[in-house]
């Protein structure tokens, strides 16, 4: 009786164990099934998971175009016979993050060259210089980084303000890259070149030289009239005084004192305007320079002296007035 | 008797004088050439502003106006005035031209010139002798009066602004009235976007800030209401019409940061000119406010007035006034009290949506003159009525 009962409780121990080597196995089974993939893939952690980015062109944006000097964003005024500096803004963004931008090109123009012009002091500046804002924090997260490019437009660059190319504007094209190139932008409010009507003139003064009471110059003396500016030029001639001259002991009269653009013009027949008092007109016609390499439009004025008969003595001096102003016709 | 009579020949000396000689081979302009309105009405007024321009500043020019055009001559007035100097050293120097057309000018058109001469100081021009050059520039002016009205704007700058989270999207934009008239674009829709371009939300402005004729006017917009953008860099692409006309659009980077990373202000002070007055008089009262931030401010001072039991009797705010990073906004309001009594007036400045430190001052208010004479006026009548009636009292007890 005693071996009967033992061997049913082995039995029982045995059926007990059995279930359970095949329960374990199934509920672990179950389990791998629904369980979340992560606690799978820790199996495998010598598994090297890679991906290519796609590199995202820069892009340039708020492109602005200004005078340096005075920041205005509407007008560029130039320097006479010098250089006068513009500076293009531009931010630049990228959404690989702004470290991935290398670099900005900047071309300045005016509207009517087009973008595709070449280097011309007069209407087309391609070799603006750009440098980097110090306002991009590497890591990525940081898109966009700003930059400065500037150029030195020369004396005669086109005017669009006022004259025969007031319909354009001078543009800033900006072209950023990140090793290929993005598209090129312009500035949405271009400024115009304001007109500078400039000139100098060579020599000073007019040296006549000793002239005998009644005695004319002999030979005329030359004034050369530069154009310094971007427009076409004529000027205004006139004595600051009534007279010509004051002398020690009298005056010379305006009539006394002739311009012409004539060299050694005859005096009495030579078509030499006598000086007044008044601005009178003296038609040059000076254009602006249009040559990069030599960039100097000059014209001579010419100009005579009769002494009066009578009535002066000693050293005689006058003051004689250029007023240049843009010829619109 | 032979040198006297070679002085009878009476030769003329006309000598060149180098010394002192005005140093005309430096440059001399004007921009710009040409002063052209051709949309003044009878009554217009605008101004242009003109440079002159030098290249050799070592001594002081002065520089005298004068206009050419009869009819002209007495519309056109300067900014600095018709004679004025080049200092040393000075290559540039802007001067503002100002234009009133008459009401009763005849409609047509005008044409003439301003010239710019330059000439150095006395002492040096008349040293010497000699025929000097000296230089000018002349603008020429062409006016036409008409009775056309003109409508004509066009966009002169517009500058995305950095901004925080929850404020409204902001920008300044620089208009410029061509036309003839007073007049306000029609509207603005601004559409922000993700950087892949994704439309994310759109605000559309339609109240706009009127502009005078010939004028530029460059403000701070708003759009209506707050973005609900969070903290990111995104693409805003700006439409601006006139009309039904999309007359100008571009797109620009929005980048929006948390809330406090650029607004920044304080209230530098609060000033009272006169800590005590009569009853019925005004006090002026001042504050300094300083946009500490990197962003423009919405600013406007607010001032709570208590009496001296601190009850708040009243508040008074100003208008809100634009002030750009960096900048200090002066505020003054008036006050007048009605009532005796020590007052104290707490003053904060409020900016978009956020508060400086309090300031606090106190205003003592006495009676008026006038009041005070009633006082002792009634003071008197009283004594005199009291004495009356003591002496009915008295002789009435006697009897």
């Amino acid at each position: 009786m005693i071996k009967k009962a033992k061997k049913k409780n082995y039995l029982g121990f045995l059926i007990l164990a059995l279930c359970l080597v095949a329960i374990v196995p199934m509920i672990l089974g179950i389990w791998s099934l629904v369980s979340p993939q992560p606690s799978m893939a820790t199996d495998f952690s010598n598994v090297l998971a890679t991906a290519n980015v796609t590199s995202a062109p820069p892009v340039a944006s708020s492109v602005i175009l200004r005078d340096a000097n005075t920041f205005s964003e509407t007008n560029i005024i130039l320097n006479p016979s010098s250089t006068a500096t513009v500076e293009c803004l531009a931010t630049i963004s990228d959404n690989n993050g702004c470290d991935d931008i290398t670099g900005v090109s900047a071309k300045i123009y005016r509207s009517g060259a087009t973008p595709a012009c070449l280097d011309d002091n007069n209407d087309c500046y391609t070799d603006a210089e750009c440098s980097v804002g110090g306002d991009c924090t590497s890591g990525g997260a940081d898109l966009d980084v700003s930059y400065t490019c500037n150029a030195a437009l020369q004396f005669y660059a086109d005017a669009t303000d006022t004259g025969p190319l007031s319909a354009q504007t001078w543009q800033c094209e900006v072209t950023p890259t990140d090793g290929v190139a993005g598209d090129p932008v312009v500035d949405a409010t271009p400024p115009d070149v304001d007109s500078l009507p400039a000139l100098t003139v060579l020599p000073t003064s007019i040296a006549y030289g000793e002239l005998a009471l009644g005695g004319t110059s002999a030979t005329s003396k030359q004034v050369v009239v530069t154009n310094v500016g971007n427009r076409s030029l004529d000027i205004y001639l006139k004595s600051t005084a009534s007279t010509a001259m004051t002398c020690d002991i009298g005056t010379i009269p305006l009539a006394n004192e002739k311009y012409h653009t004539t060299e050694n013009f005859d005096f009495d027949t030579g078509g030499g305007v006598a000086l007044t008092d008044e601005d009178v007109t003296l038609v040059l016609d000076l254009a602006a320079p249009t040559d990069d390499v030599d960039p100097v439009i000059s014209d001579a004025t010419e100009w005579e002296l009769r002494m009066p008969a009578t009535g002066v003595e000693g050293f005689c001096t006058g003051t004689n007035m250029f007023t240049v102003y843009a010829d619109n016709d | 008797m032979k040198t006297t009579n070679l002085l009878k020949i009476a030769f003329c000396f006309v000598v060149v004088g180098l010394l002192g000689i005005v140093p005309a081979y430096a440059g001399f302009g004007v921009s710009t050439a040409d002063i052209i309105n051709e949309n003044l009405l009878p009554g217009s007024q605008f101004e242009k502003s003109v440079t002159l321009n030098r290249t050799a500043p070592e001594k002081t020019a002065q520089i005298t106006t004068e206009i050419e055009g009869d009819e002209i001559k007495n519309w056109i007035s300067l900014d600095p005035g018709f004679n004025f100097n080049m200092a040393i050293g000075v290559e540039k120097m802007p001067v503002a031209v100002h234009i009133n057309v008459p009401r009763d000018a005849q409609l047509g058109e005008y044409i003439g010139k301003i010239k710019f001469t330059e000439t150095v100081g006395v002492e040096e021009s008349t040293v010497g002798t000699g025929a000097a050059m000296m230089l000018g520039a002349a603008v020429n002016v062409k006016l036409t009066v008409t009775d056309k009205k003109v409508r004509k704007f066009s966009i002169v700058s517009w500058e995305n602004l950095k901004m925080e989270e929850n404020n409204p999207i902001a920008f300044s934009l620089g208009v410029r009235n061509d036309g003839n008239v007073v007049g306000a674009l029609s509207r603005i829709v601004l559409e922000a976007s993700s950087m892949n371009n994704e439309p994310l939300e759109t605000h559309e402005i339609t109240k706009l800030d009127k502009i005078q004729p010939f004028s530029t006017q460059k403000s701070i917009v708003r759009a209506p209401g707050v973005t609900k953008l969070t903290e990111g860099t995104y693409w805003l692409n700006i439409k601006i019409y006139d009309g039904e006309t999309v007359m100008f659009q571009d797109k620009a980077l929005l980048n929006i940061f948390k809330i406090g990373a650029l607004k920044k202000g304080s209230i530098k002070f609060l000033n009272i000119d006169k800590n005590v007055i009569k009853a019925g008089e005004s006090v002026s009262i001042m504050s300094d406010f300083i946009n500490e931030g990197q962003v423009p401010a919405s600013a406007k001072l607010r001032l709570n007035i208590y009496d001296s039991k601190a009850v708040l009797i009243k508040t008074i705010e100003t208008d809100a006034v634009d002030v750009l990073p960096g900048k200090t906004n002066k505020f003054a309001v008036s006050f007048e009290a009605q009532q005796t009594g020590k007052y104290t007036i707490k003053g904060v400045i409020e900016y978009d949506g956020l508060l400086t430190a309090e300031k606090e001052l106190s205003l003592y208010v006495g009676y008026a003159m006038m009041t005070k004479i009633m006082f002792v006026i009634a003071g008197i009548i009283g004594l005199i009525v009291l004495v009356l009636l003591v002496i009915w009292i008295v002789k009435k007890f006697r009897k």
